[in-house]
């Protein structure tokens, strides 16, 4: 019996793996008033501050930081950001902090407001890595943040939560075309499952098409922070922020292509977290205008 | 090619980075797949510097044909038309595409001149770096002996089916993951796409009622041979409709694989109706039709405008 090939056809039945073709066409069902069903949904916190960049997209640190403070307070429900890192991460524990270097990367200012804060909270910089690379990195560490920045992918449609991880596999390779519907299962390798306490997505200039090069045109001030420990949730969101973006930049639908298959087939073949909106309970702060989600 | 050492205030290191096609995945974080799609030969790339200036990234893509440098600017038409080279020969015949050969916005500048793909990019679009990446594409392309369009353009029909084309729609490319970044198929090679194979695709508005119309994607792709159009097709009908079994041998060139040349395959399936038609070596592809009579309209007009194409080349 020959192999089953996918097609276009089978993303549109729902048949991709996993994955249906709602959330990625851009037809997920939010609740407009951000209500949600579940009894216990998976958070996800967006803050946002509109003096975080400059005109030119330079970076405030200092305005970063309270945006970082502000994140983990609301996320751990700690009164302030010490004691919220400290519920996180305990001394003696060895930290990655997991960000992207490539295409729309990470601001060094958000690693070092994350390094400094664990720092302040005990964590001794010597115990913080960088756990960006080959399986080494996280077999090194207890804990891993993730520090992806939110943008789309030529590739794989969306580039950000998931496929941060890619290089943990040993063999990214091994993670493309139709496989990168299996970008979850990097997330429960033994040496790697469970050991993340946080994703927080720089979402600060997030890109909303194309690669594999970054084009100016695509990329926008958002200004935010999207953080969570459920990395589905938070991937979730994200695609809604790059959805919304896009339709709005083409005044309609404007589908990403290929489809970010990776996102559902999280949850329902990897059980990482959901990718339902309705079981997803967004937190927003700070500046609201055009938060898109 | 020697871009300027300096620029205005901006001065460029005096050796390129020099990337070829074994080392662009290391430069492009795993996404070379766009430029090894096209006949990638290598690229050289500067950083020019100024004090307090941002920095101007100048990117030289060598491709093997215009045609490949033309398939990379049309991966996306936006952007604000600029003119670099007063030598652009004369208007092409068919102007299903945008006539652009550069193309400008938020501070990165994207052209094609011959067999040269340009990506100029300064880090901060402010009024004297957009001077500054202008002119360097410029003195880039001036006196650079411009080459037409992909010839396959012109097979594309002005209208097909009473629809006309959305040129920001037009795209020239060879391979399946440029195919998929326009229109997502399969992440398999089901229609057999490789550099030895020209692809066109158009996006027309068909009017299907009063005030309503329907977006249908056509391809057109031209293989080596009638026979590897014909093992093309067989192959995406065997992984698009699987369904409606394998095609029975038919015809002179169709004897292997059993595609009749004449023969348009249309078939009722998610999103609208999708089907294709083989003509010599030619595949015709259209997607989302609404009907069987709107779609086998559509390809009837892409292969009447194929034939006279063929018979009066233009672009």
């Amino acid at each position: 019996m020959s192999e089953k090939i996918y097609t276009r056809r089978d993303f549109i039945r729902g048949t991709l793996g996993a994955a249906a073709g709602a959330a990625v066409l851009g037809n997920a069902k939010w609740n407009p008033d951000g209500a949600v069903n579940a009894a216990a949904p998976s958070r996800v916190v967006l803050v946002r501050n509109e003096k975080v960049l400059d005109g030119k997209n330079k970076v405030d640190a200092s305005a970063l930081r309270q945006m970082l403070d502000e994140t983990v307070i609301k996320f751990t429900g700690r009164g302030d950001a010490v004691a919220g890192w400290k519920s996180l991460v305990k001394p003696g524990e060895t930290v990655g902090l997991v960000a992207t270097p490539h295409l729309n990367p990470t601001h060094e200012e958000l690693i070092d407001a994350v390094m400094a804060s664990l720092v302040a909270a005990g964590i001794p910089k010597k115990s913080i890595l960088d756990g960006q690379g080959g399986p080494d990195r996280p077999k090194a560490c207890t804990v891993l943040i993730a520090l992806p920045a939110l943008k789309a992918h030529w590739l794989t449609g969306i580039g950000t939560v998931l496929k941060n991880y890619i290089t943990f596999s040993g063999n990214p390779e091994a993670y493309h075309d139709e496989n990168n519907i299996k970008l979850g299962e990097i997330w429960n390798l033994p040496f790697v499952k469970g050991k993340t306490r946080l994703v927080i997505v720089d979402a600060l200039v997030p890109l909303c098409d194309k690669g594999p090069q970054p084009d100016p045109r695509y990329k926008w001030p958002y200004k935010g922070l999207i953080a969570g420990n459920d990395p589905v949730a938070v991937e979730t969101v994200c695609l809604k922020i790059i959805m919304e973006k896009r339709r709005l930049i083409k005044g309609g639908p404007w589908p990403l292509s290929p489809p970010p298959v990776c996102v559902e087939a999280a949850d329902k073949t990897y059980k990482l977290g959901t990718s339902n909106p309705e079981n997803i309970r967004i937190e927003k702060s700070g500046w609201l205008q055009d938060a898109l989600v | 090619m020697i871009p300027p050492p300096s620029l205005f205030e901006w001065l460029r290191p005096d050796a390129a980075t020099r990337v070829d096609s074994a080392g662009i995945f290391d430069y492009m974080d795993g996404a070379g797949e766009l430029y090894l799609g096209y006949r990638f030969d290598h690229l050289e790339a500067f950083i020019y510097k100024a004090a307090n200036r941002p920095d101007i990234l100048l990117e030289t893509y060598f491709m093997k044909s215009s045609d490949d440098a033309f398939g990379l600017l049309s991966q996306d038409w936006g952007g604000e038309p600029a003119v670099l080279n007063d030598t652009v020969p004369p208007a092409p015949a068919c102007r299903t595409a945008p006539e652009s050969r550069a193309l400008y916005g938020a501070g990165l500048l994207r052209a094609w001149s011959g067999d040269l793909y340009l990506r100029i990019m300064a880090d901060v679009d402010t009024p004297e770096s957009r001077a500054a990446v202008l002119e360097l594409g410029r003195l880039l392309v001036r006196g650079r002996p411009e080459k037409p369009r992909p010839d396959l353009l012109g097979a594309l029909p002005r209208t097909a089916c009473g629809g006309n084309p959305d040129p920001q729609s037009v795209r020239f490319f060879r391979s399946r993951h440029v195919m998929n970044s326009v229109y997502f198929v399969s992440y398999r090679n089901i229609l057999r796409l490789s550099p030895s194979v020209d692809a066109v695709t158009a996006t027309y508005g068909i009017p299907c009622g009063p005030g309503e119309i329907r977006r249908c994607p056509v391809f057109i792709l031209r293989y080596p041979d009638e026979g590897s159009a014909v093992n093309a097709l067989a192959e995406f009908h065997a992984a698009y409709f699987p369904e409606h079994g394998a095609e029975k041998p038919r015809g002179r060139a169709a004897a292997e694989r059993g595609i009749k040349e004449d023969i348009v395959r249309l078939y009722p399936v998610e999103g609208g109706w999708a089907g294709y038609r083989l003509h010599g070596r030619f595949g015709v592809l259209v997607f989302e039709c609404r009907d069987l009579d709107s779609g086998t309209c559509v390809i009837q007009d892409i292969l009447r405008s194929i034939q006279t194409w063929e018979a009066n080349p233009h672009e």
